[in-house]
Parts: C-alpha cells; sequence; structure tokens
C-alpha cells in the first residue's frame, strides 16, 4: 500500500531534468537509479527546443505587456531614446538630399566666359560665331552686356539705381556646356585654347563649387558617423540604466527564482526582452519624429527651390532605412539590458 | 522509508564568514535516502548555514559536501541550478511572489524547469491539493493568512517532486496547533520516500515526532539522537 503510493510520488529522474543536458542530470540526481519507471500520470512529450521557444514567446509578450502596464514612464523612455536616434537620422536623411542635389549638376560641368568690359561687342559676336562652330561644345549661348543688365534689373529691383550709373558694369559672357568624349569632361585643356581667346577676362568652371560641396558633405558624413556612434551609445546607456532600475525593482523575484532553480539565462531573458522592446519603440517614435521633422521643411524647401527654379523635394526616409532604423535601435536596447545583466544578476545571489 | 543509499554527506565541514558571522565548524553527517532529520540548535548555532551548504547558496571553507553523490566542490556554477531543482526548500518568511496568485506562485518551479504547460496545472493542482489549499488557487498571497502562506510554499517546494525537501524554521511564525499540521505535513511527504531536513528551534514539538534529532552548538554537531 505504501509502496503503491511511494511509486505515484516518487520523482522519476527523466521526469524531472525533461532531458536536460544528460551529464548534468546523472551527476545531480538524487533519485533512485534502480526504481521501476512506471507512472500513474502520464506525462506530455514536448520538445526541448519546443518548449525554450515557447518560454522566449512567453517572456517576448510579458516583457511587452509589463511596459505597457506603466505606459507613461515607457513612452518617456522611448521618447528620450527616440530622440537621440532621430538626430543623428535627420543629419543623414539631409546629407543624403544635399548629394541627390549636387549629383543632378554632377555630370554638366558649365563654363562661362567672361568679356573685359571695354570689349567690343564685335568680336564678342565673332568670337560667339567661331565656338558656336567648334565641335566641342554642345550648347553655345551669348548673353550680351545688354541682356545682362536688363536680367539683372529684373531679377534684383535695382531699376532705379542702375539709371544712375554711367556705364554698364556688367560683362557679356558666353555660356559653353562641353561634349563628353571618352567619358570625361576635358576642361583642363578647353580652358588653355579659351583663355587664348582676345578679350576674355576669366574663365569659370561651374564645377568648382560642385567640388566643395562634395568635399563638405563627405566631411558632413563623416561627422554624422560619429555623431551616430555617439548617440547609439548614449541610448545603451538609457537602456542599461532602465534595465538596472527594472532588475532593482525585481529583486525578490529573482532570488526566488534563482533558489528554486533558475539558470542565468533563464533570469535575464525577460530583462533582454525588455531592452530589446524599449529600442523598437524608440525607434518606431524615432521614425515618426524624423516624418514630423521632413514635414515640417517640406515647405521652405519648396520656396527654396522655386528661387532656384529646379524642382526639389526632400526625399523622406525608404522603407530600408527605415527598418534599419528599427533593427539596429532595438539590437542597441538589447545590448544595453545584456550589459546590465551581466554585471546586475551576478550581484543578486540568495545569501 | 529508509535505506541505505546517502542523500547528503557532510565530510568535516567547515563554514567561516570573513565578517566574524557564526558558521559551522567540523561538521560529519550522513543523511540516508528517505529518512525524516530535525536540526535544531539556539539561533546561531549554524541551522541555517548548514541549509545554505547543501543548497550551493554558501560554499564551504573546509571540508567536502556529497549532494545525491553530487560532490559540490566540483560543481559547476552552471550546474547549481539543476541542483537546487532537485531540492524542494521551504523558507521560514515562505518568500511568495506578491504580485501573482497562488497558482502562479506554485506554478514557478515547473516553469523554471521547463515542464510543458500542458502538465503544469495537473502538478500545481495536485500540490495544492495536498496542503488543502486547491479551493484558492485563484488568489493572491496576501489574502492568505501566515499558515496559509507557509503551506503554499511547501506546495511550491514539492511541487516537481523533489527528492529532497529542506525547510528552514517552518513553524517558526506559527501557533502550536499550526505548528503541528505542518509538521503532519511533512511527515506525510517523508511517508512517500522524500528525504526531508527540517531546521527547528520548537523542542517541544520536536520531542512529540518520533525523528532523528540532530542538534548544533556554536557550529558544532553536539549530538544525533536516533539514527539508525
Amino acid at each position: 500500500m505504501k509502496n503503491n503510493t511511494r511509486e505515484n510520488y516518487r520523482p522519476k529522474s527523466g521526469q524531472q531534468t525533461k532531458g536536460r543536458a544528460s551529464a548534468a542530470r546523472q551527476t545531480v540526481s538524487v533519485s533512485q537509479e534502480s526504481q521501476p519507471r512506471k507512472s500513474a500520470h502520464r506525462t506530455h512529450r514536448t520538445s526541448e527546443i519546443g518548449l525554450f521557444l515557447l518560454h522566449h514567446q512567453q517572456m517576448m509578450w510579458q516583457s511587452l505587456q509589463r511596459l505597457l502596464k506603466a505606459p507613461i514612464a515607457t513612452f518617456m523612455t522611448a521618447l528620450m531614446i527616440a530622440v537621440a536616434l532621430s538626430l543623428p537620422a535627420m543629419l543623414y536623411l539631409l546629407i543624403e538630399n544635399a548629394q541627390t542635389l549636387s549629383s543632378r549638376w554632377d555630370g554638366a560641368p558649365q563654363i562661362s566666359l567672361f568679356f573685359e568690359l571695354e570689349a567690343p561687342a564685335e568680336s564678342v559676336n565673332e568670337v560667339f560665331g567661331q565656338l558656336q562652330q567648334d565641335q566641342r561644345f554642345s550648347k553655345v549661348e551669348l548673353i550680351t552686356a545688354e541682356q545682362a543688365l536688363s536680367e539683372f534689373e529684373q531679377q534684383g529691383g535695382f531699376k532705379g539705381v542702375l539709371q544712375h550709373l554711367s556705364s554698364n558694369p556688367l560683362p557679356a559672357t558666353i555660356v559653353l556646356q562641353p561634349k563628353q568624349v571618352d567619358g570625361a569632361y576635358h576642361q583642363q585643356a578647353i580652358a588653355e585654347t579659351l583663355k587664348q581667346i582676345k578679350g576674355v577676362e576669366q574663365v569659370q568652371f561651374d564645377t568648382a563649387w560642385i567640388a566643395r560641396l562634395n568635399a563638405m558633405l563627405q566631411l558632413g558624413q563623416r561627422a554624422g558617423a560619429m555623431l551616430a556612434g555617439l548617440f547609439a551609445l548614449a541610448v545603451i546607456l538609457v537602456i542599461a540604466n532602465t534595465v538596472r532600475l527594472a532588475i532593482e525593482s525585481r529583486r525578490e523575484e529573482i532570488l526566488v527564482v534563482k533558489l528554486v532553480g533558475a539558470t542565468n539565462a533563464y533570469v535575464r531573458r525577460p530583462f533582454l526582452y525588455m531592452g530589446l522592446w524599449f529600442g523598437v519603440l524608440g525607434g518606431l517614435l524615432a521614425l515618426v519624429l524624423v516624418h514630423c521633422l521632413i514635414w515640417l521643411l517640406t515647405d521652405p524647401v519648396a520656396d527654396l527651390s522655386q528661387l532656384y527654379e529646379t524642382h526639389f523635394e526632400i526625399a523622406a526616409m525608404t522603407l530600408d532605412a527605415s527598418l534599419l532604423l528599427v533593427l539596429t535601435s532595438g539590437v542597441l536596447g538589447w545590448i544595453g539590458a545584456l550589459f546590465t545583466c551581466q554585471r546586475q544578476l551576478r550581484m543578486i545571489e540568495p545569501r | 522509508m529508509k535505506q541505505n543509499k546517502t542523500v547528503i554527506q557532510f565530510d568535516n565541514v567547515s563554514k567561516r564568514y570573513p565578517t566574524g558571522q557564526s558558521g559551522v565548524e567540523g561538521i560529519n553527517l550522513k543523511i540516508l535516502l528517505g529518512e525524516m532529520v530535525f536540526l535544531t540548535g539556539h539561533s546561531g548555532a549554524g541551522k541555517s548555514t548548514l541549509l545554505k551548504l547543501i543548497t550551493a547558496i554558501e560554499r564551504p571553507s573546509a571540508g567536502q559536501i556529497w549532494v545525491g553523490g553530487q560532490n559540490l566542490k566540483t560543481l559547476w556554477r552552471s550546474q547549481i541550478p539543476i541542483l537546487r531543482r532537485n531540492i524542494g526548500v521551504v523558507f521560514q518568511e515562505h518568500r511568495l511572489l506578491f504580485d501573482r496568485s497562488v497558482f502562479d506562485n506554485v506554478a514557478l518551479p515547473l516553469q523554471i524547469a521547463g515542464f510543458s504547460p500542458r502538465d503544469i496545472p495537473r502538478r500545481v493542482r495536485a500540490a495544492l491539493d495536498k496542503v488543502g489549499l486547491l479551493h484558492r488557487e485563484k488568489v493572491l498571497p496576501i489574502a492568505l493568512s501566515g499558515g496559509e502562506q507557509q503551506r503554499v510554499g511547501i506546495a511550491r517546494a514539492v511541487v516537481n517532486k523533489p527528492p529532497l525537501l529542506l525547510a528552514d524554521e517552518p513553524t517558526g511564525n506559527l501557533d502550536p496547533e499550526l505548528s503541528g499540521e505542518i509538521m503532519h505535513l511533512f511527515e506525510q511527504f517523508n511517508q512517500v520516500g522524500v528525504t526531508i531536513l527540517i531546521a527547528s528551534h520548537d523542542l517541544a514539538l520536536i520531542g512529540q515526532l518520533k525523528h532523528r534529532v540532530l542538534t548544533l552548538n556554536e557550529g558544532r554537531l553536539v549530538s544525533d539522537v536516533g539514527a539508525l
């Protein structure tokens, strides 16, 4: 009789450790090996990996629920992360946009030929005629001194002022569009020949400012990368600190689960998911922030592009970039949480 | 129920704390499978230290300890959780989690040990049934009396059917009648083969029960009455 009850009660070593590392089972199992493996209850068989994934899934949703139970605190932390992320994201976006802007002109370097003020209109016309015949240029445009003056008057609103001038201060200009030869513009050679033309005071390449702009953009890109690194560190620290507080507030629970045999991986799992969620929520909020900022910039950019007589619209973040932002943020959160767990959970041991 | 298989063995074990806190000194001890043993002595005699050494909460300063044939000296840090899953522990202060129901408290060791969610409810209810609290599974522990909380703690300790059960002053905060009930519960578990070690200074209660009694005094084992 007694034996029977005992049969039911005695732990079966297999059931107990549930196929945990078999070495561990052998070494620490206290139960009797010789006992027949009979059980009144049938144990459901679920694979180890299935249970592992199930626990991950449970922890994932539980930690999200926990965060949403304190919506304001969670929102504040996520917003802090979002601000830290939206700064480098915004910088990246502006540089990206400026690059597309500069690349539009990159392929078409124009040459402006400025004549001396005293150069007679006839000789300017003569040069213009010659250049029109020149096969090296696809487009040759003449802006006479008079045309330049009237354009200036119309655009600048200097009508009254210019009337007081005794002579036209603007030179005649020929704008040249060189043809591409063998995939390159032979600017240097062209410049040499153009400078030889009588009456030409200055040869100006429009590409110079593009080169400068590109150099500046590269500098900006480098600075942006450094800034992004710093802000990533800030995100890690914010999440590490938040998770540290969460660990502290659940100290008793951690002690109890460690006492009843929880592994370190089990104990830290909810906190790692917490970091991940903070990262993801912060990343999503950063996307919202960035889109708001872009929306605010749309009108001024439209005005500006109208002044430059171009159609330029600031491009929003692509889907890829958005996904990358959220993913990176999530990973940063996870790293921050891991960093804290490694330090903090070691200190919370049953005493 | 006693059999000739050693569950716990202490070989000249000492534990000294760097803070000067009292530990244990030169303990030699053997507890066999299926035994029910009381550990007694005034407070500070080293009862808690002894229990902490068995669950690897503390590591000995000298000597060797075997639990279930495993030398704790050669136990890796990562193996400690597996050891603890095979030892049920009942605390004086219960150590229940007050943010979850009685059911969830008792289910905790099963979740940690990786039991299938389909097995958990049945096992939890079986454990709660044994301590007579089946009808209170949905209640939060705060709503329970001290004796009921202690019984939830016992249910949690036995839910995954550990072969060894340790209890540190399980009746410390209870009146004599409730204490008797709790001890009777432990005897029931012992009758189905669980090895039990109870630290208690309730000499009157221990005297009524006919079990082996170990007495500690200033960290030394001074008497061992009723052993085989």
